[in-house]
């Protein structure tokens, strides 16, 4: 029905002074609960924009380091083969962004109904094809040893075909590899590639090197907590059918042991611990009541007297630091939901998400954003968050989605 | 007569009690029956067909969000005798074919204004 009532309650006055376009839109049809969004998908491939696109998917993934994307095409294009650039922007009117920029590292066709994947991958994929072909011996290329930051910075030099920006590239800045004995730990091994190399780095100093949608190399400090301020809300306007949730306390652990290098000295990795309690384990710092996670790293070259908590003055990577940020981790009841959603604004790995749905996902809590899928198909845009929480919020702000 | 409307596009059309049903949903859905005097009737409301179209219904209360993925998406739909409201054209038919070029089919429309 017309809404004539806005009409009626207005004085003859006032109504005098309304122009047409005031009248049009107090007779307007009622608005009803609809969002109307147009959507739209763009692939671009090797320099030619694709006319053919059937639906198109992409994922990034704080673990998973790359970004990768599906484009479902009716045919192989006429342009462009393996290595080329493929960029997919999509969303609706006001979102309309780029999802995905990389390179094209496989066709992937189906004889019926025909139709051809292209699948691709960030550059920082590479990283994860490329190992050296003999052992680099990090005292002779780093004789003073290396921050965390630039020791990652350098692997990504030595792959072809990756670039980054340096500043993107964060770390500890706690310098590694300068305490004597330890250097060989950090040795590049022919045929350990760049990737896991990183990832020792990152897993000893509890940082992430991942590429984000745009392309760009990133490494940001993550771990299971949200920050204190949100990014974004997700409530039940906007949770799709097939939410789920998850909380358990299998993983909980209320003490932290993590063992690091080995000097060989008799004395065993240097170590360090940290404690904490809850409400069923009781306190880990009494060792009838302990539940134990164990961490080790030969990264680590520092750490304490685990009787007596007194440092032992080697630089590096400490032990009990690196056990103190990991208890936050364990002593908790895990937290994670899976949650599709019709939103379509840019969001990425590392934001922190108030999922608000204790009503039907028992959750109401800030979490962190690990994952993030997006599908563009004849049916629009949905994207689904992969979120990890539970424990308490820190400071520990966002990355650029 | 009745008339649906998509920005600038107007297409003018006689909707029939015979052949016109409603149905509920997460959006009500009208089927009008139509009465198409001439093939430029049909030719013009062919023309504001959404073909395809995505509606997400969040498990919660708030809006239902559709996405217009291909055709003109949501305009004014004003039927003789019963008002008017907001509505997508998803489908139309064409199924009895009289004398003169004279036919008679369905539209279906997507309601998302006020129900009518």
């Amino acid at each position: 029905m017309n809404g004539y009532g806005c009409l009626e309650s207005n004085s003859y006055g006032l109504l005098e002074a309304w122009t047409y376009a005031d009248l049009e839109a107090c007779v307007a049809p009622e608005p009803g609960p609809v969002v109307l969004r147009d959507v739209s998908l763009s692939v671009v491939f090797a320099g030619v924009t694709l006319t053919d696109v059937i639906s198109a998917r992409g994922q990034i993934d704080a673990d998973g380091g790359w970004p990768t994307c599906s484009v479902f095409v009716t045919a192989k294009p006429a342009t462009g083969n393996e290595e080329d650039t493929l960029t997919v922007t999509a969303g609706g009117q006001l979102n309309t962004l780029q999802r995905f920029t990389g390179r094209v590292r496989r066709f992937r066709p189906s004889a019926f109904p025909k139709s051809i994947e292209i699948v691709g991958t960030g550059t920082l994929a590479y990283a994860n094809e490329w190992a050296p072909a003999e052992d680099t011996y990090f005292d002779e290329t780093f004789p003073t040893g290396a921050t965390d930051q630039a020791l990652v910075q350098w692997a990504l030099d030595q792959v072809p075909g990756v670039t980054y920006t340096a500043a993107n590239i964060a770390g500890t800045g706690i310098t590694l590899g300068a305490a004597a004995g330890a250097p060989e730990a950090f040795d590049w091994k022919a045929g350990t590639t760049a990737w896991n190399y990183i990832q020792q780095l990152d897993r000893a100093t509890l940082y992430r090197t991942y590429q984000d949608h745009n392309g760009e190399i990133r490494r940001v400090k993550m771990i299971g907590h949200p920050d204190f301020t949100e990014d974004f809300r997700l409530g039940p306007e906007h949770i799709l059918d097939g939410a789920t949730g998850n909380r358990y306390t299998e993983q909980t652990r209320n003490y932290v042991h993590v063992r690091g290098h080995d000097y060989g000295d008799g004395l065993g990795p240097v170590e360090g611990s940290a404690s904490g309690a809850n409400d069923f384990q009781g306190d880990g710092s009494a060792t009838a009541t302990r539940h134990g996670e164990e961490f080790s790293s030969d990264l680590i070259e520092s750490g304490v007297d685990i009787d007596t908590g007194i440092w032992d003055g080697s630089p590096g990577l400490r032990a009990d630091q690196i056990a103190d940020e990991i208890i936050n981790d364990v002593n908790k009841e895990f937290v994670e939901a899976t949650v599709p959603s019709w939103r379509d604004n840019l969001d990425g790995p590392g934001q922190t998400v108030l999922l608000d749905a204790l009503a039907r996902l028992a959750i109401g809590e800030k979490m962190w954003l690990q994952s993030y899928q997006w599908e563009f198909n004849d049916r629009g845009w949905t994207a689904t968050y992969g979120l990890t929480g539970g424990g308490l919020e820190q400071d520990n702000p966002p990355p650029p989605p | 007569m009745s008339s649906f409307q998509v920005g600038a596009s107007t297409a003018t059309f006689r909707s029939t009690i015979r052949g016109s049903r409603q149905a509920s949903g997460d959006l009500p859905q009208l089927t009008l029956g139509i009465y198409f005097p001439a093939h430029a009737d049909w030719q013009a409301l062919l023309a504001l067909v959404t073909s395809k179209y995505g509606v997400h219904v969040p498990v919660g209360a708030g809006s239902i969000v559709i996405d217009i993925v291909r055709g003109p998406g949501a305009g004014t739909l004003t039927i003789d005798g019963l008002g008017s409201t907001s509505a997508i054209l998803t489908a139309l038919e064409r199924s009895t074919y009289t004398v003169n070029n004279r036919t008679f089919g369905s539209a279906d429309f997507l309601i998302t204004g006020t129900p009518i």
